[in-house]
């Protein structure tokens, strides 16, 4: 059985809040681990601030939302899982997970959003704590809102007495998740934009129950949108709409809303768009189906370039907007290089990707980032079979291979043609690899990968 | 020793083991582990236990005895393993637990708690007795909401026997809590801090006594079984800080977005009575509590705040932050309350009307006229000279603002120098015409183009619907061309996929059949190796059960073996093994159908399915069909006649004459039968359920006296057409108590509208009116989707519903929507599992004409409860507008009988109506006019039966309101004036009577544009079909 859980200590210095004193606030976010135990990223206003209160208290909605439960679902996972921020070049972007990992959520505070000073790059969690979440609803935009992510002084400030310990069991579909969502994130096309008003009438108009199991179609009708049961023209299908609700209030105010989709499946991404901030949503195929399940970077982690990785990871330098042109100059690698070793960057939990500029930003996990791999099943029972030699390669040319790999008590056909892989497996038969390959197909990628030079 | 602890466990002789367990030295107990942990694994059945409090559910005892042998033996790891099969359920258990004084037992409490919360009074007993720490999980909290009860019953020690006379409710909690004083300093306020579980909450213990008390048969006072109740009682004697109370209350009720959960806080709120000043105190509270997701709650901060506010002991200002979170909300409640607190915001002179303005604009996205009614007052009074700022969000929500109302937003905007833009119309009306002039006349006949043409040039509007019945128009689409399976690879990957899971394509099962009938005789040499995965996944899965269909066929093709049907038994005699399974006397004609293809596949004889589909949904191209009866002759092979029903209820309208020519070769009675159903001439023959498809296949809608002479009373559409009569009834009524809104004891059978009936829990009122032979489909239905030899009903099998229905008899799905219109009709407020969404899809086609069963299921639909069934009939309506199939005048003949009969619940028609007519203008017209159309007739009397038709009002008012039309036919006027009850249904009657309609141009141009654009898309369809069709 795959673990569910890994040990994770957050230590904050002080717990996150919200200063008020008339119209004159301070929202001070209080951080733990990543490129120090305690960064401090920013210190600065915001120049929006009932907006992005809104987006923050919009982001935690997802977080502490919960949209499936599994039947083997064991209640002791709470949702103890904190938001990350990432301070890059010149914006800050705020991610997190529902409790089930179906939605994944992100606000970005772009340079014209927030006035201030930039201080530090890197990642790291956020104290969201409850009261200080009710606070940000009193925030108003007359009101002059500073904010400092981390900070220098509070260890004077606060003293020790101040310090928020939680030990909690991390679960580990947040940290695959957080792999995965990339992926998806990088195949996505958009499909359809409209205005903030009409996509906040679309929005109120979606049921308040929950649809289950099943999916529905949001085609375009005139200048808005509108679910429907069918495909027409351009169209996005979404199982579990329900999960859009948190933009709902959130449309509103928003320029416009910017659709996106993955060809290969039925996952979407909702970004509102607020000309200095976005929030974007990105929904899993269904409902029921969490990210961290989906074996969209398996192949990816189980390509090994340890040396190229390295020097690309070591050219990102914190960039917002990674420019693949750029970093091949930077790291010495040809442009068509580039582009896999981002994927397999993101497999590991080093880059994100954004939507709206097309391209991964970069952001390294605050976690133990050696458990991704170590927390992939498929993969570690492929590698077990390469390693137990059941792995038997019957023809081979060019990009296609047929190969046998011998499971318990049965011989499974795998065909590779290119990017066309097939297995004779039950896992194949269910998804037809739209949750990633199989252990057999892995198996036996992994196989001619080890053995090139003799076949 | 192990003998002893094994006879013992065996026979629950829990004393016994005790005894035993007691003796052992801690190897011997080691040693004892493993049978203690089988035993605990048995599902054993025999007596359970019954002398043990509540809080344990029965358990057998074997069970228990087991459980106290591992507490006795295991080790911390070993009982976590166990989960709840470790846990002590009895006394004995508990104590030999005690007993062991292991030093673990404080994580084994944790550990417990985890796995079942409900152990919380077994765990507080060991608390109580010092044996274990009070352990620091969240389930200790939520086991202590609903444990406390029992725990104070342990405490006890009672005998067993006198436990069985112990009521849970003659003890109090608020008596449970006093006899555990320490629970008072600490542990009960973590129930402030828990989320908990439905189950394990106060929420869910104050339901669950709700509930008990509700349906109990003793009266006894429900307050001191509540949570609420109890803990302001312990407030009011001084246990409990009050205030702390309320604090804890607040705070809790804030981070809640469960309601259930929530209830029993806000109750305790409300117990502990809080003053003005305490109120005030906590106003940040309640603030925050505004735009709750629970309305109950948002509902509960609105009155707090409104009041404080009010009472000048809160700041209006303080609320504004807040005000754009209550606009937002979907309900009008929380909006109008917004718009109260920015009135005492305004009124204190102290704010920026132009900010509060600003605030304020939002209202005009709600979905509410009222509002944007109410919204606009304020931006006229408050910003007569607006900002740039609040014309452009003003401006940017215009299209969203009720016609009503949007006039006087225009004017607000023209008045501060902003106009809007110039509406968008519809398509080009010239262009339209040209195209629709130059469309195949006799086409363009059917599709009803001429009388638009000619109402268009009369300046007027009309939506006459398309006259195709279906059968006069090619139906074959080159892009829903179905392939065969190619090779053996393809048929492998598609039969394991089929067996793995649901198909997302229902041809998928048909393609396997005939892969397998088709390359039953390919044998390569790797043929075992590359099977085998399928093979051993087949036999993992296979279930002798109704609808097994493909999976037989498999058996046939991969193991060689035929299935064999003996009495109710389906048996599969495998060599390793007998499989059999019960399936009934009768078999579903997909198994039938399966089980006559089996002996071909294990002989290797190499044929194509005849009923395979050419072409999506479920049609057979007649020449294919042709040419594979005659690969079957070759073969001197006879397919049964079931295959060739279904074959010839799959043919398509067109191709039909080439066929014929081609079946000449064809002998026997299929031969005869296939050239009837293509319009041939044939002597009726012997095989009844032949005859009868062929004769629905020739001419679906009409009868055929020769087959019926020939093969009388074989029920509907077999000889004769099936004809349906939808006739609601009043006297099939009995009601227990008020179940929803119709179905009140209220109803009175003098009311004038007879059809004011429990229309939604009648048997079924469908008859069908054969002049010969009346039957009922009711009589018909049990026997759809079976196969029965002796009475042969070939046409029934296609009523049935999921994906493979409309494939069944392609041309015709009235059958087919018999099924959702026998659940609708049984309840509108039908949810997601009756899945009426999944059958609505075909509706979609605009090939699929809208008869009357069909008609039924669609505007049933638009009512029933499940929003994804009522998106797929909202999707289906609009459709069926813009194709032409769906004018205001059948809606309107059907809409009125079915608001008469009070089929619907008002709000959620209307609501649905509304999502159609908000498609395009057109469709708009068609809703209005269809409600005109309805809203005619003997007007009720009753003043809660006018009161009903608001919505109705409403949406009519807007609908003609943007239209630019009045209401003119006198039936609707004399309607209308009579539900001028007073109050907001009369306003809105007065308000209807009172538009003054005249014809725009631009309207009818815009209306007009949309019905000739869908129906020239439509004709345009046909003559590439035929196009194509012609050059295959």
């Amino acid at each position: 059985m795959s673990q569910i859980a890994v040990a994770h200590h957050y230590r904050y210095l002080y717990p996150s809040e919200l200063d008020e004193a008339g119209k004159r606030h301070r929202l001070r976010l209080a951080t733990s681990g990543g490129v120090a135990p305690n960064p401090h990223f920013f210190n600065g206003r915001l120049l929006r601030p009932q907006r992005d209160a809104t987006l923050l208290r919009g982001l935690m909605s997802v977080v502490q939302a919960r949209y499936h439960v599994p039947p083997a679902m064991l209640t002791r996972i709470l949702l103890e899982s904190d938001p990350v921020v990432t301070a890059g070049s010149e914006r800050l972007r705020f991610e997190g997970f529902a409790g089930c990992a179906s939605v994944y959520a992100r606000v970005d505070l772009l340079a014209t959003a927030i006035d201030g000073e930039l201080s530090n790059h890197g990642t790291t969690n956020v104290d969201f704590n409850p009261p200080m979440v009710a606070a940000l609803g009193r925030i108003r935009d007359g009101d002059d809102v500073s904010l400092s992510v981390g900070s220098d002084e509070v260890r004077l400030q606060y003293g020790a007495d101040s310090i928020v310990e939680k030990k909690v069991r991390l679960p580990t579909r947040w940290l695959k998740s957080f792999v995965e969502v990339q992926a998806y994130q990088a195949r996505m096309e958009p499909v359809f934009s409209t205005s903030g008003t009409e996509a906040h009438r679309f929005l109120r108009s979606i049921p308040r129950s929950r649809t289950g199991r099943r999916g529905c179609c949001v085609v375009v009708a005139g200048r808005g949108l509108r679910m429907s049961q069918v495909p027409r023209g351009a169209h996005v299908r979404v199982g579990g709409i329900e999960r859009l609700r948190p933009i709902e209030s959130l449309a509103l105010h928003a320029k416009q809303l910017q659709v996106f989709r993955d060809p290969a499946s039925t996952a979407s991404a909702w970004v509102l768009d607020f000309d200095d901030a976005r929030f974007s949503i990105v929904l899993s195929p269904d409902v029921w189906r969490g990210f961290s399940g989906e074996g969209q970077v398996l192949a990816d982690l189980a390509t090994d370039a340890p040396e190229k990785l390295q020097r690309v990871r070591a050219a990102l330098q914190w960039s917002t907007v990674i420019d693949p042109e750029r970093l091949s100059q930077d790291s010495g690698f040809g442009d068509s290089d580039i582009g896999p070793t981002l994927a397999r960057l993101g497999a590991r939990g080093l880059v994100g990707y954004d939507l709206v500029d097309n391209a991964y930003f970069h952001r390294e996990l605050p976690f133990d980032l050696s458990l991704i791999e170590a927390l992939q099943p498929r993969l570690k029972n492929a590698r077990k079979l390469v390693d137990e030699r059941k792995v038997s390669i019957v023809s081979r040319t060019g990009t296609s291979a047929e190969a046998y790999v011998a499971s318990s008590d049965v011989e499974h056909r795998v065909v590779i043609n290119g990017d066309d892989e097939r297995c004779s497996c039950p896992w194949y038969a269910k998804h037809h690899g739209e949750r990633g390959p199989c252990k057999h197909v892995l198996a036996a990628k992994l196989y001619i990968d080890q053995n090139e030079a003799e076949l | 020793m192990k003998k002893d602890l094994e006879e013992l466990i065996r026979d629950g002789d829990l004393n016994g083991l005790t005894g035993l367990l007691s003796k052992l030295s801690p190897e011997e107990r080691q040693a004892s582990s493993k049978i203690a942990i089988q035993l605990a694994h048995v599902d054993w059945t025999a007596d359970r236990l019954s002398f043990l409090p509540s809080f344990i559910y029965g358990r057998s005892l074997q069970t228990e005895a087991a459980a106290a042998a591992a507490l006795g033996c295991c080790t911390l790891t070993q009982l976590k393993r166990l989960g709840k099969r470790g846990l002590p359920r009895s006394y004995a258990a508990l104590k030999v637990l005690s007993d062991r004084n292991s030093e673990w037992l404080d994580v084994w409490a944790g550990n417990a708690l985890r796995t079942s919360p409900a152990i919380w009074p077994a765990v507080r007993l060991l608390i109580r007795a010092g044996r274990c720490a009070t352990p620091e999980v969240p389930e200790y909290t939520m086991g202590l909401t609903t444990g406390i009860k029992h725990s104070y019953l342990l405490q006890r020690d009672l005998d067993p026997d006198d436990l069985k006379n112990v009521s849970l409710d003659d003890i109090t909690l608020v008596d449970a809590l006093q006899d555990d004083p320490d629970l008072l300093d600490r542990d009960l306020w973590k129930i402030f801090e828990i989320t908990g579980t439905s189950e394990f909450s106060l929420g869910g213990h104050d339901s669950m006594a709700r509930s008990h008390h509700r349906y109990s048969r003793v009266t006894y006072d429900l307050g001191p079984n509540l949570w609420s109740w109890s803990l302001a009682e312990l407030s009011k004697s001084g246990k409990l800080a009050r205030k702390r109370l309320l604090d804890c209350c607040l705070t809790t009720l804030v981070a809640e977005s469960n309601r259930d959960r929530a209830r029993p806080y806000r109750a305790l709120h409300d117990e502990l009575l809080p003053t003005t000043a305490d109120l005030t105190e906590r106003s940040a509270h309640y603030l925050s509590l505004l735009p709750s997701p629970i309305p109950e709650l948002s509902t509960f901060a609105r009155k707090i705040v409104s009041a404080l506010v009010k009472g000048g002991h809160l700041k209006a200002r303080d609320t504004l932050a807040y005000v754009p979170g209550l606009l937002a909300q979907r309900a009008k409640a929380p909006a109008k309350d917004a718009v109260k607190l920015l009135d005492y915001a305004f009124s204190t002179k102290d704010e920026d009307p132009s900010e509060l303005s600003m605030i304020a604009a939002d209202g005009l996205a709600h979905p509410s006229p009222d509002l944007h009614s109410a919204t606009i007052e304020r931006l006229e009074n408050w910003a007569p000279s607006a900002s740039s700022e609040l014309v452009q969000r003003v401006s940017d929500l215009r299209d969203n603002v009720a016609p009503t109302v949007r006039h006087r937003v225009d004017e607000w905007l023209a008045a501060n120098g902003s106009r809007h833009a110039h509406e968008p119309g519809g398509p080009e009306i010239e262009n339209l015409v040209e195209m629709a002039n130059q469309l195949d006349p006799p086409l363009a006949e059917l599709a009803a183009i001429p009388d638009l043409l000619t109402a268009l040039a009369q300046g007027r509007i009309a939506t006459p619907e398309v006259r195709s019945d279906g059968t006069d128009i090619p139906r074959l689409e080159a892009s829903d061309r179905l392939e065969p399976i190619a090779d053996l690879d393809e048929l492998i990957e598609a039969c394991a996929a089929r067996i793995e899971a649901e198909p997302k394509d229902e041809d998928d099962i048909e393609r396997c059949l005939d892969g397998i009938l088709r390359m039953t005789h390919l044998r390569p040499t790797d043929f075992e190796r590359r099977t085998s995965p399928l093979r051993k996944r087949l036999m993992e899965l296979i279930q002798l059960r109704r609808g097994i269909n493909l999976q037989l066929a498999l058996v046939a093709w991969l193991r060689g073996v035929e299935p064999v049907h003996e009495g109710e038994d389906l048996i599969l005699p495998l060599p390793e093994e007998r499989l059999t399974g019960s399936i009934g006397e009768d078999l579903t004609f997909e198994v039938q159908r399966v089980m006559d293809l089996c002996p071909l596949i294990t002989k290797s004889i190499s044929l194509p399915l005849p009923a395979l589909p050419t072409h999506k949904p479920g049609w057979i191209d007649p020449p294919v069909l042709v040419e594979r009866l005659i690969a079957w002759q070759t073969a001197e092979q006879t397919p049964t006649t079931a295959e060739c029903a279904l074959a010839f209820l799959r043919l398509a309208p067109e191709h039909r004459s080439d066929a014929l020519k081609l079946a000449q070769p064809l002998r026997g009675e299929i031969g005869d039968a296939m050239r009837y159903c293509l319009g041939g001439d044939a002597e009726v023959g012997d095989s009844a359920e032949l005859w009868a498809a062929a004769a629905r296949t020739r001419s679906p809608w009409d009868d055929d006296p020769a087959v019926d002479q020939r093969h009388p009373d074989l029920g509907p559409d077999a000889g004769l057409a099936a004809r349906y009569k939808f006739s609601p009834e009043s006297n099939h009524y009995e009601c227990i108590e008020p179940c929803w809104h119709y179905h009140g004891i209220n109803f009175d059978a003098a009311e004038p509208f007879a059809g004011w009936v429990q229309y939604t829990q009648l048997p079924f009122p469908l008859n069908t009116l054969g002049d010969t032979s009346p039957r009922t489909l009711t009589e018909a239905t049990p026997r759809c989707g079976h196969w029965d030899q002796d009475k042969p009903l070939p046409v029934a099998l296609h009523t049935r519903g999921g994906p493979a229905g409309p494939t069944l008899w392609p041309l015709v799905l009235e059958p087919y929507f018999a099924k959702s219109f026998q659940q609708l009709n049984y309840s509108l407020q039908l949810d997601d599992r009756a899945q009426v969404a999944s059958d609505l899809p075909p509706l979609l086609d605009q090939d699929v004409p809208l008869r009357p069963m069909t008609m039924h299921t669609l505007l049933l639909s638009l009512g029933v409860k499940d929003s994804m069934a009522r998106q797929a009939a909202v999707d289906a309506a609009s459709a069926a507008i813009e194709d032409g199939r769906l004018g205001h005048q059948s809606l309107a003949a059907y809409l009125g009988s079915l608001l008469r009969a009070g089929v619907f619940l008002p709000n959620r028609l209307a609501a649905s109506l509304s999502f159609v007519a908000a498609a395009s203008r057109a469709h708009s017209y068609v809703v209005s006019h269809a409600l005109l159309g309805a809203l005619q007739g003997e007007p009720p009397e009753a003043k809660w039966v006018k009161r009903e038709m608001k919505p109705y009002l409403d949406l009519l008012l807007e609908l003609l309101t943007d239209l630019k039309l009045g209401v003119d036919h006198p039936a609707t006027r004399a309607f209308i004036t009579a539900l001028d009850c007073g109050g907001k249904t009369g306003t809105q009657a007065r308000a209807l009577l009172a538009l003054k309609g005249m014809t725009h141009p631009r309207i009818v141009e815009e209306v007009m544009g949309v019905l000739l654009s869908g129906r020239i898309v439509r004709v345009r369809r046909w003559q590439d079909r035929r196009a194509t069709a012609t050059s295959d």
